[in-house]
């Protein structure tokens, strides 16, 4: 806080300050009047004596045959001049207290002094003897001195001088005295009555300054007693209403934050939509409330929860224009209701925003125990909303997020089961090095490849691809798998394996879907390959000396037709595998790897690369092949499954 | 660079329904193809012939969906063909063995005429 004079005070010494200014110019102003007039009347009355002293000379020059005799002048001063007796001892006298009387030139001719010792000079120069009568009064203004010629005619010649006390500047004093004491009693009055009167009228205005030290201190409960009828009673009484007011919007802050907390740390759904309802319902005190949301489309809505009683019929139509609008609907009641002044809206419809965009609303019902709601509720309601939206969102997202997680973890799960579904190494055939891989273009990929070592030197080699992609096509492979792995055990003919998985498969698989693969089977010793081929690409060979064979043999992919269609056109190839003969395999996410101008690899690509890297060992050959692929596709992400397989008979 | 967006047009002609493909058909158009060929297909012995001229792609599951098709229709002494088919088309069919199960025609008259 800061110090000094506080403002009222500041205003009393200014008042105090202006009245002693005024009443010192008006004393000083009676005063120099005052003093004038004092000078006026004493020039008047020593005139009159130095008349009286040039009318007395006058006679007594000329009685004295027109001389000056000292001594009965000295008579005359010392005992009868200006003196009146009356009756007892009254008397009045204005007898001068020194009289000297000159020659024109200069020369004394007579002196007088009220205590016998005159001491007038006896020369005097001629030229300070004036002609005209002169009134000089000496500075502490006790005496007056008058002269003048004794007979302005120049009928008597000479001067007079007369000396005579005065009381002016005694009484000048004592009345300036006296005026400066009042001045100083009537300023320190003024002021004693300034601070008491003030500190009274006041009162009131000190009253409300506390108070709002109290309420700026967190003292809500504090109020202010004034019942005068004027300008102070009006502010005290707003000032009451307006922390009233202040203590009853915190009050329902303080919920809405609690609310909003409680709403804000809810992320199930369903628990989140109770505690909305609650929200709206406990701060709006209603009837009933409910809650809609969009449906996951965005064409419909639901409701989603009620509170109270059941929803009314006609609030479908207020909750569709909420949502279409994006602005709140306030039923209000007619003007003609009683109470109409205390508020119109009895019920309400409000959006729930995210970002711009309405995800559902609130419709609240009319209130339990009041006509309307008043608009301070209707616009804390709608705050609320605001907060509602946010709320439903946050908590859509993270179900969104939660459900992206559970079904990134379960592809994850079903990632690494289908990798324990593919050989992680090559069989080791006697004379031949064998590799392979496939690299799923999603989680879960539809390609299968696989090497199954059989009794009698027999080895099966398989690749294939599941028509589509992701889960389905995955669990269409184990399927294959297992299909395959169980016939290869008791049949050795690739195209009889190939016939027994497509009777199973074509009764049980979905009818838009369909595997097409290449079965090879090695007879090790013999160097013998026989090849099936179920709408798989070819397959293809590379000679040591970079020759290249195609081998094709007819037959449409498992599932696609029917059994007898399948088996009708099914058709196997052989081939004897000569000294640095490789085997590709491949599915289609090699030779339609697309670049950036939508072009694709293609066969003519594959067998160009297949032979460039031909003398590598088949490892690197494929990942040199891979390598050569990413190359071409450049950025464009992979778009099917990538298998590939090669077999090579050592040179 | 290629379209993305898929274009199905459906026409009846002499009794056909004339399916105009424009676009590729692949995981981001399977959809679309399904929803606008399947109340053609779908009614018993109906005639359709798709006219894939501007067909770019094709993929695994909308061939399985063009057998499926085909194989109901036959049933109800209806009848699928493809005409204009291009290159890569062919020998996507052709890899299936499926040029000898589909019926297939260079122009769009043949197709027409084969009803």
């Amino acid at each position: 806080m800061p110090t000094g004079l506080k403002f009222i005070h500041k205003i009393i010494l200014l008042m105090v300050g202006c009245i002693t200014f005024t009443g010192a110019i008006i004393a000083v102003t009676f005063a120099a009047r005052f003093r004038a007039e004092l000078i006026r009347q004493e020039e008047g009355s020593s005139f009159t004596v130095y008349q009286a002293a040039a009318n007395y000379l006058t006679g007594h020059y000329f009685s004295k045959n027109e001389h000056f005799v000292p001594r009965s002048l000295g008579y005359v001063f010392s005992n009868r001049f200006l003196v009146a007796e009356g009756e007892g001892s009254f008397s009045v006298t204005h007898r001068p207290a020194r009289v000297a009387l000159y020659q024109p030139d200069g020369s004394l001719i007579y002196a007088y002094s009220i205590d016998g010792k005159p001491d007038a000079p006896t020369n005097v120069p001629p030229s300070s003897l004036s002609s005209n009568v002169a009134v000089v009064f000496n500075d502490p203004l006790d005496r007056i001195v008058v002269s003048g010629p004794i007979d302005p005619f120049g009928a008597v010649p000479g001067f007079v001088t007369i000396d005579l006390p005065t009381d002016i500047g005694v009484r000048l004093r004592a009345l300036y005295r006296t005026a400066a004491v009042m001045l100083c009693g009537g300023t320190l009055l003024a002021t004693l009555l300034g601070f008491l009167l003030t500190r009274r009228f006041l009162a009131p205005v000190q009253a409300l300054t506390d108070a709002a030290r109290r309420v700026h201190a967190g003292d809500y409960s504090f109020r202010i007693h004034h019942a005068a009828n004027d300008e102070i009673g009006l502010l005290t009484s707003t000032f009451n209403e307006m922390v009233s007011s202040w203590v009853r919007r915190l009050s329902l802050m303080h919920r809405i934050q609690e609310w909003t907390l409680k709403v804000g740390n809810e992320f199930d759904r369903h628990r989140l939509y109770a505690r909305l309802l609650d929200m709206f319902h406990n701060v709006a005190s209603s009837q009933m409330c409910a809650l809609f949301l969009r449906t996951e489309g965005g064409r419909d809505i639901d409701p989603v929860a009620v509170r109270g009683e059941e929803i009314p019929p006609d609030v479908t139509a207020p909750v569709r224009f909420a949502l279409e609008k994006n602005e709140p609907v306030l039923m209000e009641r007619a003007s003609t209701e009683a109470g109409a002044s205390l508020g119109r809206v009895k019920s309400m419809v409000l959006p729930l925003v995210s970002g711009d965009r309405p995800i559902g609303a609130v419709y609240i019902g009319p209130p339990d125990g009041a006509p309307a709601y008043d608009d301070e509720m209707v616009a804390t309601l709608q705050t609320l909303a605001q907060h509602a939206g946010i709320a439903v969102e946050n908590a859509r997202l993270l179900n969104e997020v939660a459900e992206k997680r559970r079904i990134e973890q379960e592809m994850g799960w079903a990632r690494d089961i289908q990798r324990t579904l593919l050989p992680n190494q090559a069989v080791a055939i006697p004379g031949y090095s064998l590799h392979g891989f496939s690299l799923p273009a999603t989680e879960v990929g539809g390609d299968y490849f696989d090497y199954l070592a059989r009794e009698g030197g027999r080895f099966h080699i398989i690749v294939s691809d599941v028509s589509g992609k992701g889960v389905a096509a995955g669990l269409i492979m184990s399927v294959l798998r297992s299909l395959v792995h169980t016939y290869s055990e008791f049949t050795e003919a690739p195209q009889d394996i190939l016939r027994h998985v497509n009777r199973v498969l074509t009764r049980d698989l979905d009818e838009y879907m369909f595997i097409t693969a290449n079965m090879l089977t090695l007879q090790a010793d013999t160097h013998l390959l026989r090849i099936a081929r179920a709408g798989h690409e070819p397959v293809l060979i590379i000679g040591a000396d970079g020759t290249v064979q195609w081998i094709k043999p007819t037959g449409t992919a498992l599932g696609l037709l029917d059994v007898g269609s399948f088996e009708a056109n099914f058709e196997i190839a052989e081939y004897r595998m000569k000294p640095g003969d490789t085997v590709v395999l491949y599915t289609d996410g090699i030779t339609e790897a697309q670049d950036v101008e939508g072009a694709e690899y293609g066969l003519d690509r594959l067998v160009e690369d297949a032979a460039a890297l031909r003398n590598l060992p088949v490892a690197a050959m494929l990942e040199g092949l891979l390598e050569r692929v990413r190359r071409f596709a450049s950025d464009r992400a992979q778009l099917d499954d990538i298998t590939l397989v090669a077999l090579r008979r050592d040179p | 660079m290629g379209k993305y967006e898929l274009d199905v047009q459906v026409n009846a002609e002499s009794g056909v329904q004339l399916v105009e493909l424009d676009g590729p058909v692949d995981s981001a158009t399977i959809e679309v193809f399904k929803a606008r060929l399947d109340p053609v297909c779908n009614q018993p012995g109906a005639k359709v012939l798709l006219d894939c001229q501007q067909l770019t792609y094709l993929n695994s599951r909308a061939i399985g969906l063009l057998v499926t098709y085909h194989r109901r229709l036959l049933q109800t002494h209806g009848r699928l063909a493809l005409c204009r088919l291009n290159t890569k088309l062919v020998r996507s069919l052709d890899l299936l063995q499926l040029g000898k199960t589909l019926f297939t025609y260079e122009t769009r008259e043949d197709g027409l005429e084969s009803f």
